[in-house]
């Protein structure tokens, strides 16, 4: 396999890598708008020219591939190169409006953080801001994506996106020399229901996310990786938020996921969390109780309504919880109920796992969790439907129901209207759920869980990939972890001390659970998907300066 | 050698020095007399606040303001530069889309909760476009303890009689005119 | 003056197969297909022919470049895409010899094992296209194209296209973008067309003059051709003189002619009795050249190269004492940010600029230090961009300022180093030059300014 030097610094990489990749791999920073991992190299901005000894000019680092013993300069370490690079980031700026000061993508900008470089950047501007040619400002482009023609260094990454990886091929440039302007096909608003990513993958202020537009400064922002919960897909994410309320999702790149992308739902899914009045206090018989008597209140309850009439108990978590919380509600439920149907399937879920709904990320399946349902064991396979059959034959004692409503679409009339029966059926119910929704109204006792983003937990997506989610923002008032609420119904049945925090369960679960054997809770909290951009930059607004 | 000491300071003396005879009277009255001078001076010192008021230097840092275009409306582009250079963190600022096409946003709500401003002026030094300076307004007393009650949105920023009356403080680059239509509220004082 | 290559362009009804080939037309074509691929590559290698569109490279090299591998389809581009500023040769060649052309396109696809040719036409060239169409429906007819070329069991299609009118379509990569219904992008080479050229299948692109030497040198055989000329430079050039002579036009030139008395009798000389400022002597890509380092010069690649400058395409300009070298030049750098196709920075932003500094110091609104920002700008486009049109925007204007520097010095106000604007950052909103009109105002519909001044 060939070798290469980049700035002194020896590696050896698979043949066909281009010198960039090199780079990267190194952790050897080489500025670049139109390359990006996960799509074809055009080489067009030029910012990446490198040194490479033997070259009587500077090359284009992602389109050159490395050949065993080259050797490499960045502008780092040559002049020549530093010269190149410095010259065409003035290009670049030559009719760029710099209007950082009103431009959402200030703060996480290459443009900018090229130019604050000490290698290529800083030089005196020679051009007068009248002078600059103007383009289109705000442009619609549909409900996703605003275009300021003005700020595009035309490195053609959205329209290699757009040609390229989802197919729809709806950007072009138009017109030549420093008048070229990015248009959507015919004027027209983008149909791509992935035309999120374009606010992402643009490197400047051009095409900006409608959503996150004038929402909040990014460096006011705080991260949490997580994995999506819109769909089995798993996608790795970035939840980006303020004050306790999430501003934005933005992917992180996973080569065997996600790679960089992330679908418009799933952008969009934390929305969903405020659709409906949130549960914020326990509830027992439509009034509101202390957690202290009502966790007791409920494990009893759900006994005697079962025990006491030797009639089993139905147990329903959906596979929208985490790994952890899946595995303790099995745990309890086994422990406290001799008899009992425990089940995860409000629909068809274990069908649906694998099935694609377009050719990119999306799944059919709308819950991030079943295939770790199914590796902890729960396959009674009735399903909601068996349940409501069981009941209304009168076989079913009580009803301990853990609900998420789904974050991506809605559970369907013919779930919601077998919720509603079911609850109308058994003498006893218990629901652990995020929301006030309608068809959960005749619950006996409602307890308040954390939602998604508010909970740490692991999701084993459909490839059986066990993906870390963090916690990101509080839950409101007295909702708590649905893996704590079991815990503490657990406790009250005296049946030990469970562990309920999400390292310890996962641990267990490793132990016991074949499909989790070897896995490190540690590890997949701390493997966070390949950033992008590369290590050798600076994260965003990690810089010491957050105004924080 | 032999050690040897003597007395400097004898203290009882210098009691009986101060306790007798008019050195302590003279002091008093040559104070007196600076009152004396003072009283019979045409100028007066102090004024009478709050119904005089000093008029303060023009980089005086009094209550903000926020400057309007020739149509009236705000210059401020919620560029938020002002808010993130705040030491005090007392300002916060939500944009909004506005019509005109030419300018990219505008606030919806700027607020600053002067209770906690320190007055530095960081982000009159901030704003790219002078679009907030400061006044020279500086009574800011209120009879409420609720955090609200001092903090100002854009219509205190702008339609206060207050700024015009104290005139136009702190400006960055004051070698530029102050246009002073630009500057809200009626104009009374002296800008 | 040689008729290597021009013998019958003057001929009447040329234009009809039937007199063209009574003159010899496809003689050439028909002896190629005699002989075997390798021999007609090594023909072609020995008459020394060069590529006649700009850059010059032994064609027979490029053609035994090709290396299709099973299944593989290979394609022969003739480049009629003429579109250097002084260079209008290949015109006339398609417009009044065709069957020439055509021949060439044969032979030369033969020579690389294309069954599919295309002509990339320029888009202004409509007359041609009527023409060539013409001559190429006839040929097919006659049985001389197409499958079974002159009864042989080589087949060869040869399609027209025309382009849309862009320089950039000339590019090898850019055509081949285009003839694929692409924006005329340029590719990043490597790989080379000869490996993935159009529809990503091995290339060859040749100029319309390159194909029809090779069918002449195929009529009379490369000793013919190896005879005219010089050692390095063999055979003839068609030249296309405009500018300040007395008889501008096309002339086909013996390589290694000298250029003064080539400009003094063929040419007519310089009107009015004037005297020589400078020659472009291969459109205006190449560094233009001052009399006195013209004056020793001949017309072949060599002593061009010598004195810096290139042969190109053979697109001569010659300018006399009377021409203001910084408006010239300005036309030319106007030119070229018009045609940059905008895809690598360097090129669509500093042809850009160059010209907009050109425009502000022949406007008497230059700043000081303008020329050495004009010469900055030219060294951070060249050797940085995509394809060759970045440098080729450079050497005019490089040339021009280091070879009449004092002209424009005379543009340049003498002054303050640093503009005022630069230290306040708000500058004077220049009225006489500012970005073209029609784009501010459809991007500001309103009246007025947008800044404000407090």
């Amino acid at each position: 396999m060939p070798i290469v030097t980049i700035d002194g610094r020896q590696i050896e990489v698979e043949p066909g890598t281009s010198v960039i990749q090199a780079a990267d791999l190194l952790g050897v920073e080489i500025p670049r708008f139109c390359y990006h991992p996960d799509l074809e190299p055009e080489g067009n901005c030029r910012m990446c020219l490198v040194d490479v000894e033997g070259f009587p000019k500077p090359v284009v680092a992602c389109a050159t591939p490395v050949v065993d013993g080259m050797v490499v300069k960045t502008p780092h370490a040559s002049p020549l190169a530093s010269r190149a690079v410095k010259g065409v980031l003035e290009f670049l700026l030559v009719n760029h409006p710099i209007d950082c000061p009103i431009c959402d993508k200030a703060g996480e900008c290459s443009l900018q953080d090229f130019y604050m470089h000490p290698d290529y950047g800083q030089h005196p501007s020679q051009v007068n801001p009248g002078e600059k040619v103007h383009k289109r400002k705000r442009v619609d482009l549909g409900p996703r994506i605003v275009l300021d023609a003005e700020r595009c260094v035309m490195c053609s990454r959205c329209v290699r996106f757009s040609e390229n990886v989802t197919g729809y091929k709806e950007l072009q440039f138009i017109r030549r020399g420093n008048h070229v302007e990015l248009v959507s096909f015919q004027e027209r608003a983008l149909q791509d229901p992935y035309a999120g990513n374009f606010a992402d993958i643009c490197p400047v202020g051009a095409l900006l996310s409608r959503d996150f537009r004038f929402k909040r400064r990014v460096w006011k922002l705080d991260y949490t990786d997580s994995i999506c919960a819109g769909c089995s897909t798993g996608c790795n994410l970035r939840i980006d938020h303020f004050d306790g309320r999430i501003e934005r999702l933005i992917p992180r790149r996973n080569p065997d996921v996600n790679r960089s992308w992330l679908c418009d739902e799933g952008r969009l899914s934390y929305k969903t969390l405020d659709v409906a009045p949130r549960v914020k206090h326990p509830q027992q018989d439509g009034e509101e109780a202390d957690w202290v008597e009502v966790a007791a209140a409920a494990d009893s309850r759900l006994r005697s309504a079962t025990l006491g009439r030797e009639l089993p108990l139905g147990a329903l978590a959906s596979a929208s919880g985490t790994n952890e919380t899946l595995w303790l509600f099995r745990r309890y439920v086994e422990a406290a109920f001799p008899q009992h149907l425990l089940e995860f399937r409000l629909a068809r879920e274990t069908e649906a796992v694998r099935e694609r709904q377009d050719k990119l990320l999306r799944r059919v399946d709308k819950h991030p969790n079943t295939m770790g349902a199914l590796h902890l064991g729960f396959t009674a396979g009735m399903g909601l439907e068996g349940l409501v059959d069981e009941a209304e034959a009168g076989r079913l004692g009580a009803l301990l129901l853990l609900y998420y409503p789904p974050l991506v679409g809605e559970d369907s009339e013919e779930t919601k209207e077998r919720i509603v029966r079911l609850l109308q059926l058994v003498p006893e119910s218990v629901v652990l759920t995020t929301h006030h929704l309608p068809y959960l109204a005749a619950a006996k006792i409602l307890l308040p869980v954390a939602a998604w983003s508010e909970e740490e937990g692991t999701y084993t997506n459909y490839q059986g990939t066990v993906q870390h989610a963090s916690r990101a923002v509080a839950s409101p008032s007295a909702a708590r972890p649905a893996a704590e609420v079991i815990g503490d119904l657990m406790r009250h049945a005296t049946y030990g001390r469970p562990e309920t925090e999400p390292g310890r369960v996962f641990a267990e679960i490793a132990d016991r659970v074949p499909a989790f054997r070897g896995l490190r809770y540690n590890e997949l909290a701390s493997r966070l998907a390949t950033a992008y951009p590369p290590e050798g930059r600076m994260p965003y607004g990690q810089d010491g300066f957050t105004g924080r | 050698m032999a050690k040897t000491a003597s007395r400097v300071v004898d203290v009882r003396a210098e009691a009986e020095k101060h306790a007798t005879g008019l050195r302590g009277t003279t002091g008093t009255l040559a104070g007196l007399g600076v009152t004396l001078r003072n009283m019979v001076r045409p100028q007066h010192v102090t004024i009478q606040y709050p119904e005089q008021r000093k008029p303060y230097s023009r980089r005086f840092r009094g209550v903000h303001v926020l400057t309007l275009r020739e149509d009236g409306s705000l210059k401020c582009t919620a560029c938020y530069l002002c808010e993130t250079v705040c030491p005090a963190q007392c300002i916060s600022i939500d944009a909004k889309e506005v019509e005109d096409p030419r300018i990219e946003k505008a606030p919806s709500r700027y607020e600053i909760d002067l209770s906690r401003c320190i007055f530095c002026g960081f982000c009159v030094e901030a704003c790219p476009e002078e679009a907030l300076i400061m006044s020279r307004e500086y009574d800011l007393a209120v009879t409420a303890r609720e955090p609200e009650s001092l903090t100002y949105g854009i219509e205190d920023f702008t339609g206060r009689s207050e700024i015009a009356a104290y005139g136009a403080g702190f400006r960055p680059h004051p070698e530029y005119p102050l246009v002073e239509s630009y500057v809200p509220g009626e104009r009374k004082g002296e800008i | 003056m040689p008729d290597f290559l021009t013998r019958h362009i003057k001929d009447p009804g040329q234009r009809k197969l039937a007199t063209a080939v009574q003159k010899g037309a496809y003689e050439g074509l028909r002896r190629a297909l005699t002989m075997s691929r390798q021999e007609v590559v090594a023909e072609i290698d020995a008459s020394g022919l060069r590529g006649r569109g700009g850059a010059g490279f032994p064609t027979g090299r490029k053609w035994s470049f090709i290396h299709a591998r099973e299944g593989q389809s290979v394609y022969l581009l003739c480049n009629a895409d003429e579109s250097e500023p002084g260079t209008f040769k290949d015109h006339y060649l398609m417009a009044f010899d065709p069957h020439l052309v055509l021949e060439g396109v044969a032979i030369g696809a033969y020579a690389i094992g294309a069954h599919q040719a295309y002509i990339y036409l320029r888009g202004e060239y409509a007359s041609v296209a009527a023409t060539l169409g013409e001559a190429l429906s006839e040929a097919t007819d006659a049985g001389i194209l197409g499958p079974n070329c002159l009864g042989s069991d080589f087949d060869l299609r040869i399609a027209l296209q025309l382009g849309a009118g862009a320089y950039i379509c000339g590019e090898e990569t850019g055509l081949i973008q285009s003839l694929e219904g692409k924006r005329a992008y340029p590719r990043v080479r490597p790989p080379f067309p000869a490996v993935h050229g159009f529809l990503r299948e091995p290339t060859v692109v040749n100029n319309v003059e390159t194909l029809a030497s090779a069918a002449r040198i195929m009529a009379e055989g490369a000793e013919a051709y190896t005879k005219l000329g010089t050692k390095q430079s063999a055979g003839t050039k068609l030249i296309s003189v405009s500018g300040a002579v007395e008889r501008p036009g096309i002339y086909e030139v013996e390589m290694g002619y000298p250029l003064m008395e080539f400009l003094a009798h063929e040419a007519g000389g310089i009107p009015l009795g004037r005297r020589l400022k400078g020659i472009i002597p291969g459109g205006t890509s190449v560094p233009i050249l001052t009399a006195d380092e013209a004056a020793p010069l001949t017309i072949d690649y060599e002593s061009m190269q010598s004195a810096g400058t290139m042969l190109g395409s053979g697109g001569m300009i010659v300018f006399d004492e009377d021409t203001r070298m910084p408006h010239a030049l300005l036309r030319i750098a106007e030119f070229y940010a018009h045609e940059s196709c905008g895809e690598c920075t360097p090129c669509r932003e500093g042809t850009g600029w160059m010209a907009w500094v050109l425009r502000r110091l022949l406007a008497g609104e230059g700043r000081p230090g303008d020329l050495e920002l004009l010469l900055r700008v030219g060294d951070n486009i060249e050797g940085r961009t995509i394809c060759g049109l970045g440098d080729a925007s450079v050497q005019p204007v490089r040339s021009f300022i280091q070879k009449f520097r004092p002209e424009f010095e005379a543009l340049e106000p003498a002054g303050m180093d640093w503009p005022a604007w630069q230290i306040h950052g708000h500058g004077p909103r220049t009225g006489r030059f500012g970005p073209p009109v029609e784009e501010a105002a459809r991007s500001q519909p309103v009246e007025g300014s947008p800044d404000y001044v407090l």
